[in-house]
């Protein structure tokens, strides 16, 4: 973790911090009966699009990087197996990302709750529910994370995880609404229908579904509160993140570093 | 002296030139205030800009719903009820959206779309009485459909906890009770229809008026006929016999008019 917190882009995004969490403020202002629940709701948005960027470039300067540069046959010189370098690494930025997606969920929580005194209607929860979003906040990125581990083991071309892992949490995010916008707008281009669903389809089996860890509607509005679901949810978040570390470590001992 | 240090002064005066040449020389560039220049892209497009973030989407589009100029022609009140149908379609909890079009867009002719967003706002926010309230008085006075318009203010009654429980209930009472209010309902929707430019609006609120006009007629020969021999009439045919009304009323909504025990006027 020291290693983490010693690269120049994690003391950047410690001073990034209280400016998104400001961002978030400010957007409350647009609101007029619900400051508070706007505040919360982009400070969540962008929580998880900047911590997930965080998070793959620890994996550029951490893993992609010693690839690249040919340095990780160094690394690799311990005796042991090569996957436990890999799983330190990944352990690293998921216990890094812990620590540093406390301090913004805790700056985010100071704000909402002390930066506004217009009492709503329909007031925030900032108990359990938020805590259960923060989560599964944070499980959606490890399993992006995860993913563009897989990446990292079999690509040759500097950023390709980066790139990759990004594209994966757009598509991620945007399958299950484009699957049911396809499916069931009555406007929607037949021929669309016709050859993109099957693909899309294939698709929904092998990308989870990251709409699912969006909660945060239980914060927001305080109504609806379901742990059942929520560890449901994580249960799958633990199983992909399984099944993506097993595949790369199983790539990562047989590859070869010339 | 190498090139590298002449670099950024010829950078600022090349800037400088471009920036007098296009301010100085070249025609001004009117600055529309055109809403129609406030694009909105098909969903899956506008969710991939967001990240595939529905709520950072709704945010967005909610914000740019308030930063409008308000021009009040056909086109505008279109566009903005297209707005806040999507940001209903992407969080349709959001009580500034909800709160927004319905200050805005019935009373502009779009009462379609307000009841859309208060539709879905009914399903999400089940503990709020406000979407019940405001949908059941825009059914009264916008669409003079007194049936849902009570049933969805006696339901914000039973929802509501707060000082406006005992109002909401006295009003959805007086109004299952009262017979004028297809008369105060006509009476407004040809105030409001003066006022209405969208021509799918006007259309539906001139079937509703005369809808409106024909339930009217029919309640007034009835009442005449319960004076002569103290029961309501059956059928239309009775009051025709007596010459009550000229010939059988049909509704525009292609339904027939029924008594009830009242000697009210349904649709059948």
């Amino acid at each position: 973790m020291n290693e983490v917190f010693k690269l120049s882009i994690t003391k950047i995004y410690f001073v990034l911090i209280p400016i998104l969490v400001m961002f978030g403020w400010l957007a409350g202002g647009f609101s007029g009966r619900q400051p508070s629940t706007v505040a919360l709701d982009v400070s969540f948005s962008l929580g998880r699009l900047s911590l997930m960027g965080l998070a793959l470039f620890w994996l550029q300067e951490l893993l992609a990087r010693p690839i690249e540069h040919k340095f990780i046959s160094q690394r690799l010189a311990l005796p042991r197996q090569r996957y436990h370098y890999l799983l330190s690494v990944w352990a690293k930025i998921s216990l890094s990302l812990l620590v540093v997606s406390a301090v913004y969920f805790l700056f985010v929580f100071i704000m909402v709750k002390y930066g506004n005194d217009y009492s709503q209607a329909t007031p925030v929860a900032l108990g359990g529910q938020y805590i259960v979003q923060c989560v599964l906040i944070l499980l959606s990125i490890l399993i992006v994370t995860a993913f563009a581990v897989v990446i990292c083991t079999i690509s040759t071309t500097p950023y390709m995880a980066f790139l990759s892992g990004c594209g994966f949490y757009l598509i991620g995010h945007s399958l299950a609404p484009v699957i049911a916008y396809l499916e069931l707008t009555a406007s929607a281009d037949p021929t669309q229908k016709n050859y993109i669903l099957p693909l899309l389809d294939v698709m929904s089996y092998l990308i989870p579904d990251l709409t699912l860890f969006d909660l945060r509607e239980w914060s927001m509005y305080g109504h609806g509160y379901d742990l059942y679901l929520a560890g449901k949810t994580a249960l799958l978040a633990v199983a992909y993140i399984g099944v993506c570390l097993l595949v790369s470590a199983f790539l990562f001992n047989k590859r070869e570093f010339s | 002296m190498p090139l590298r240090y002449l670099m950024f002064p010829i950078f600022f005066m090349v800037l400088a030139t471009y920036i007098a040449v296009s301010n100085v020389f070249l025609p001004k560039r009117t600055v529309s205030t055109d809403v129609s220049d406030a694009v909105l892209l098909p969903l899956p497009v506008e969710l991939v800009l967001t990240a595939g973030d529905p709520y950072l989407l709704a945010n967005l589009t909610s914000m740019r719903t308030t930063v409008f100029p308000l021009l009040f022609t056909e086109g505008d009140i279109l566009l903005r009820g297209a707005f806040h149908r999507r940001v209903s379609d992407l969080n349709a909890r959001h009580e500034d959206n909800v709160y927004i079009v319905n200050a805005a867009l019935p009373w502009e002719g779009d009462v379609d779309s307000a009841q859309y967003v208060l539709r879905n706002a009914k399903k999400t926010r089940a503990w709020d009485a406000m979407p019940f309230f405001m949908y059941g008085l825009n059914a009264l006075y916008f669409n003079g459909d007194v049936v849902t318009g009570t049933q969805n203010i006696l339901q914000a009654a039973e929802i509501e906890q707060g000082v406006n429980k005992q109002y909401f209930q006295r009003l959805g009472n007086k109004l299952s009770n009262s017979t004028s209010h297809k008369r105060l309902a006509l009476a407004y929707l040809n105030v409001i229809s003066n006022y209405v430019s969208n021509p799918v609006s006007k259309y539906s609120m001139s079937v509703r008026t005369k809808d409106l006009k024909n339930q009217i007629q029919l309640e007034s020969a009835a009442q005449e006929y319960f004076r002569q021999f103290n029961r309501w009439p059956e059928s239309q045919a009775v009051l025709i016999e007596l010459s009550l009304i000229d010939n059988i009323l049909v509704s525009p909504y292609e339904k027939k008019y029924v008594f009830n025990d009242n000697g009210l006027v349904e649709l059948k």
